[in-house]
């Protein structure tokens, strides 16, 4: 893990091209607040595609959205043997024009840190980033974006730490927002802007970012554990301690250095985020994989790779056949039901794979089911959640 | 309530847990089973949940107490039991473990490049990526009514501090503070002498007793609904009939499991009037599964 860490921290390939377009963010901000936390989803391709023609409005981006449809992508998010679903996952292509968001925030202590992070992320870093956009000239891209996000997990922050002053619909969540417990809840966030030409990730916390290229397992965050050598020595200039108490954990307390909210741990616990740019490289980029610590608990980033490789492999091949690898699903299940937009059907895989849009996608979601499955046959004690997003970019033909 | 009627209702159900494990195991060895047939089976092993629950009931309509804690069970049963049987939820951790099983080995062959054409590992059991939708929003709903109910027993729990019981109590005790010669424990005299005889103290403390017995045979009701509804969703609408099979099976091994062997580590066969030796007609679930 320390080389991974000093690897972070000794900076990112970065790259000064520019164009990437930052579409307008504002009309986005009120649609779809609807919580998808919890649950597995195939979110309807067709509202992306319509998102990102409404959004094309200008040529140089409309160029790159053209070149660069979504990317295909699969969630799954499962409460597992924990009786708290304190996790939420976000997929939002075309979050920005050619951008497309991805985020895995594990909550601790209750959930809704968790969950505001998921209704709302997406939506901060679309502003930031339009407003890095039309206020600024810089020039490099990696530098841009490393801004665009230490503001948004700030902003972030301030919204989950001040959320229970603000009066909205009644707290569903199990504190009832009620100090000061609300004070010890938090959440992680990993976060990946997936553009034409760069990946944006973003971490803070012990969820975890692994990217597979050229064959190798890649990460590209590092987890913030207390015990990360310069973490550690980071708490401790802040006058933290960081006390081995069920692994280490600061003040005995946390078992991650960095977090979103967790005010009363402040300013040991922070919520600056780690930001890594790298360029796409096509033809070497497979696929990205977001999780949680369910996952990484229990499954090596090289498994998970091997995994997902396997999974994107067999639907390839797949889809040049007419199989239907659902057809032993019961009645209810092929003819839909109540939870019926979850239900990844062969129908669903067959658009998806044959009109050449991004979106939800058979083969992504099946590998991260195969993950939560594997996951949980190893004994993960805790919720689990994933995103597994392909990097191959189509043909349009 | 009638303890020995509710103890032969167990005994019953056992015996029929037995039964139907049978049936289920049979039907799972025969491969040329057909899904009406695996259906027919599995409906038959749900209506005996059900024939248990209304049984019970009968037994008991107005008096859910026997239930939370049955002489009849073993120790160890009654320290998992909640509200009366197991948590609905249990169906889906052991679904979990079931999903699991055989995957490693699967995912080994797919990992080693078998060929990708071969079909993706989904354990031995077959659950497939849609199934494991269904299931873990099946979970969510679940656990969220599991917690409401907990949250009337703990509330249940508590009143008993409270109205009607407690002002009875301190009513009682208050020209009774000279001090009492047969103690405070069940097989002393609790009320005036001359009460209305076994199983009843006086009309004001049957009053405030039935209220809590009537409120816990309510949440018992309610729980094993949604034993049943969850039983019943997972069974009939989420799994194939043959997982249906597969996953009742486990259940009925388990719990089976868990009695027999905590029977034999209690040392005895639990039976309502206290801990027995040999039951009479040696058909218990430890003399038939331990020959």
């Amino acid at each position: 893990m320390e080389e991974i860490c000093c690897e972070v921290a000794a900076g990112s390939s970065s790259s000064d091209r520019k164009g990437e377009g930052v579409g307008d963010a504002g009309s986005r901000a009120a649609r779809r607040r609807r919580m998808e936390i919890r649950r597995l989803r195939v979110v309807a391709e067709e509202q992306a595609a319509k998102r990102r023609r409404l959004e094309g409005d200008d040529g140089e981006e409309e160029e790159d959205a053209v070149r660069d449809p979504a990317p295909r992508y699969g969630v799954t998010s499962v409460c597992g043997r924990r009786r708290d679903m304190e996790d939420a996952v976000t997929a939002r292509p075309g979050f920005i024009h050619g951008h497309h968001f991805f985020g895995v925030f594990d909550g601790h202590g209750c959930s809704h840190v968790a969950t505001s992070c998921g209704v709302r992320m997406h939506e901060i870093v679309a502003e930031e980033a339009a407003a890095a956009a039309a206020g600024s000239s810089a020039s490099d891209e990696a530098a841009r974006w490393r801004d665009v996000m230490e503001k948004s997990y700030a902003r972030m922050d301030a919204e989950a730490v001040g959320s229970r002053d603000t009066t909205g619909p009644a707290p569903t969540c199990r504190c009832e927002m009620q100090m000061p417990k609300c004070d010890h809840v938090g959440s992680t966030a990993v976060v990946a802007v997936v553009g034409p030409r760069h990946l944006v990730v973003a971490n803070c916390g012990d969820s975890r970012a692994v990217l597979c290229s050229g064959g190798a397992a890649i990460p590209l965050s590092a987890d913030h554990k207390p015990d990360r050598p310069d973490e550690l020595e980071r708490i401790h200039a802040a006058g933290g301690r960081v006390i081995f108490w069920d692994g280490a954990r600061v003040f005995g307390m946390l078992a991650m250095s960095r977090a979103i909210g967790d005010s009363y741990l402040k300013p040991f616990v922070i919520s600056d985020p780690e930001v890594r740019v790298v360029e796409r490289k096509d033809g070497e980029d497979e696929f990205l994989i977001l999780a949680s610590d369910g996952l990484w608990d229990v499954v090596s980033n090289e498994v998970a790779c091997k995994v997902v490789r396997a999974c994107l492999r067999n639907g390839a091949v797949r889809r040049g056949e007419r199989s239907s690898p659902t057809s032993n699903l019961s009645p209810r299940q092929s003819s839909g039901s109540s939870s019926g937009d979850e239900e990844a059907g062969p129908s669903d895989g067959a658009a998806s794979d044959s009109d050449g849009e991004g979106g939800e996608d058979k083969a992504c979601a099946e590998a991260a089911i195969l993950l939560t499955k594997l996951a949980l046959a190893r004994q993960t004690a805790d919720n689990v959640s994933v995103v597994v997003v392909n990097l191959r970019r189509r043909r349009r033909s | 309530m009638d303890m020995e009627r509710g103890a032969a209702c167990y005994r019953q159900w056992i015996a029929g847990q037995e039964a139907g494990l049978a049936e289920l195991e049979a039907a799972l060895a025969n491969a040329g089973a057909t899904d009406a047939e695996l259906r027919a089976v599995v409906e038959r092993c749900m209506r005996g949940y059900q024939d248990y629950v209304a049984g019970r009931r009968a037994v008991s309509p107005h008096d859910g107490t026997a239930f939370i804690a049955p002489p009849w069970c073993t120790a160890f049963e009654r320290s998992v039991l909640w509200l009366g049987g197991c948590r609905p939820t249990v169906a889906i951790r052991l679904l979990y473990n079931l999903s699991g099983e055989g995957l490693e080995a699967q995912l080994e062959e797919l990992i080693n490049g078998l060929g990708p054409m071969g079909p993706l590992p989904v354990g031995s059991m077959g659950i497939t990526p849609g199934q494991m939708v269904l299931v873990t929003d099946l979970h969510r709903r679940t656990l969220l009514q599991e917690n409401v109910l907990s949250d009337r027993l703990a509330t249940l729990h508590e009143d008993i501090a409270d109205q009607p019981l407690f002002p009875i109590v301190r009513q009682r005790a208050a020209p009774a503070a000279q001090p009492r010669a047969g103690g405070g424990d069940c097989d002393g005299p609790v009320g005036p002498p001359g009460g209305a005889g076994r199983g009843a103290v006086d009309a004001e403390v049957d009053a405030a007793f039935n209220s809590y017995r009537a409120a816990m045979a309510q949440l018992v009701a309610e729980a094993d609904d949604l034993r049943m509804a969850t039983a019943r969703a997972m069974a009939t609408e989420i799994l194939t009939p043959r997982q249906a099979v597969e996953m009742l099976a486990a259940a009925k091994q388990l719990h089976l499991s868990v009695r027999d062997w905590s029977c034999r580590a209690e040392g005895a066969q639990p039976q309502p009037n206290g801990p027995r030796v040999v039951p009479a007609n040696g058909t218990s679930a430890a003399a038939r599964r331990n020959p």
